[in-house]
């Protein structure tokens, strides 16, 4: 028994190491990638793999009810929560012209948006719940 | 002798699961709305005692009588096994798209993005909305669009070098779709997303021609709410 | 203290010195952000970065006191950037769309 608690808050520890490696190459990637469309995609990371494995670490180390239910709170709002910013970020950039169109390979989506002269009504993002 | 509150077990004309409160104005309160609320104000609380509870639900009565939302049959439906197979597989997506895009990081420039549209199969609000979010929780695909008329996605892909790539990234976002829908869908979503995916990109990528058939149907402001 | 104990201590305050490390990377990228949408996700990143230092915190002491923290940060997190992104980025906006210049992009992508 001693040792399987041991095991368990060792797991939660290496869990949490790994969480927050996997938060710094993401931020490493938002450094170094060349526009805020490829920024958004290395932003994606942290917020998603690295706090899961995080919160997963926290949980094999608390072990209690009330806590658990908790961490599964934290990590479905936030996975809940941050595609509808980096959506509205990326809508944005998009809009703006904040991307080289010259340097996509395809982009299926201009032809679309100058097809519809004025401006399109701007619809809530997708997920506001 | 009206009753005070009304279960829609004995009215159908009420939404499932919900109860009309007698009074001048008919409110209508949402029980799983209500319990979520509670469930989450006894999180905050982070102890689980009755006093806890009954607070909670008497301040979830209250918000949503004050804050009414719309009434909307949003067609959720849980599918455990279903939203089981999902996470796994937004898990193992996760990962293996996390590696991928640390060595987009790692290897350097250059890289050549490219903006795609992916024709969904499935048509209601809540099922792109989930599709989604899941989509862009993955760190491969970030949604910049999303067209509610047609059911397109349009997605920043980061590595577009060869076709190849972008029919493995439209692929992949239909097998999400898939898994969404069977874990959150009503019965006829999951039966029209079982058929193969629309004929969009079996050819040309960046061939537009068949995008639009489809009658503009429903721009209705009724589900618009998005919860 | 036993061996396997003083492994986790060593474990938990490398991941709290890696997120700190990221934390000073991504104030870096906020501080030089070539427009605002780039500093909108980097908002959004650090919110991310503090529930998970938090969350660190939490781990070595065992204790759930933060929790409210970081799940009020988890669901209001994002408000941040989606207002930059909503407002002030649409201020900023480049004059015509079908030639898109990046005037306050300094650095140049490559």
């Amino acid at each position: 028994m001693r040792v399987w608690t041991q095991f368990t808050d060792t797991l939660g520890a290496a869990l949490v190491f790994t969480g927050a490696a996997i938060c710094l190459l993401g931020v490493i990637g938002m450094l170094r990638l060349p526009d805020v469309l490829s920024r958004s995609h290395a932003a994606t990371k942290p917020q998603t793999l690295g706090l899961l494995l995080v919160l997963a670490g926290v949980a094999l180390r608390l072990r209690s009810g009330m806590d658990l239910a908790t961490l599964a709170l934290i990590g479905f709002f936030q996975l809940m929560t941050s595609p509808v910013a980096s959506h509205l970020v990326a809508r944005s950039a998009y809009r703006t012209g904040q991307i080289e169109h010259a340097e996509l390979l395809i982009d299926d989506l201009d032809e679309q948006l100058t097809e519809r002269a004025p401006e399109p009504e701007p619809e809530p993002g997708p997920g506001t719940d | 002798m009206k009753r005070l509150i009304t279960l829609s077990r004995r009215d159908p004309e009420l939404p499932p699961f919900s109860a009309e409160l007698a009074g001048r104005r008919r409110r209508v309160l949402d029980l799983p709305l209500i319990g979520w609320l509670t469930l989450i104000w006894v999180l905050l609380w982070s102890t689980l005692t009755w006093a806890n509870i009954i607070t909670g639900a008497v301040v979830a009565v209250f918000v949503s009588l004050a804050f009414p939302l719309p009434r909307v049959d949003l067609g959720l439906r849980l599918h455990p096994w279903g939203i089981v197979v999902l996470a796994g597989s937004l898990l193992y997506d996760m990962y293996t798209s996390g590696v991928k895009v640390t060595r987009q990081i790692f290897t350097g420039y250059p890289h050549r993005p490219a903006v795609i549209a992916v024709q969904l199969r499935c048509r209601s609000d809540l099922m792109m909305a989930a599709i989604a979010v899941s989509v862009s929780n993955t760190p491969g695909g970030s949604v910049i669009e999303v067209r509610r008329a047609t059911a397109t996605l349009f997605l920043h892909v980061l590595d577009a070098d060869q076709p190849a790539a972008l029919e493995a990234a439209r692929r992949s976002v239909w097998r999400l779709e898939r898994l969404t829908v069977r874990a959150f869908g009503t019965r006829d979503e999951i039966e029209r997303v079982a058929g193969r995916p629309p004929d969009q990109g079996t050819g040309d990528p960046a061939n537009p021609g068949d995008r639009g058939e489809e009658p503009d149907r429903g721009r209705d402001d009724e589900g618009r709410n998005g919860t | 203290m036993s061996a396997p104990e003083t492994a986790d201590r060593v474990l938990l305050v490398a991941a709290v010195v890696i997120l700190v490390v990221a934390g000073a990377l991504l104030l870096y990228r906020i501080w030089r952000g070539p427009s605002m949408l780039d500093r909108a996700i980097s908002l959004d990143v650090l919110a991310a970065l503090i529930i998970a230092g938090l969350g660190a915190k939490s781990a070595m002491a065992r204790d759930p006191f933060y929790f409210p923290i970081m799940l009020v940060l988890a669901f209001l997190g994002f408000t941040g950037s989606v207002g930059i992104a909503r407002f002030i980025a649409v201020r900023d906006r480049p004059p015509a769309r079908p030639a898109p210049t990046r005037p306050r992009d300094k650095e140049g992508p490559r």
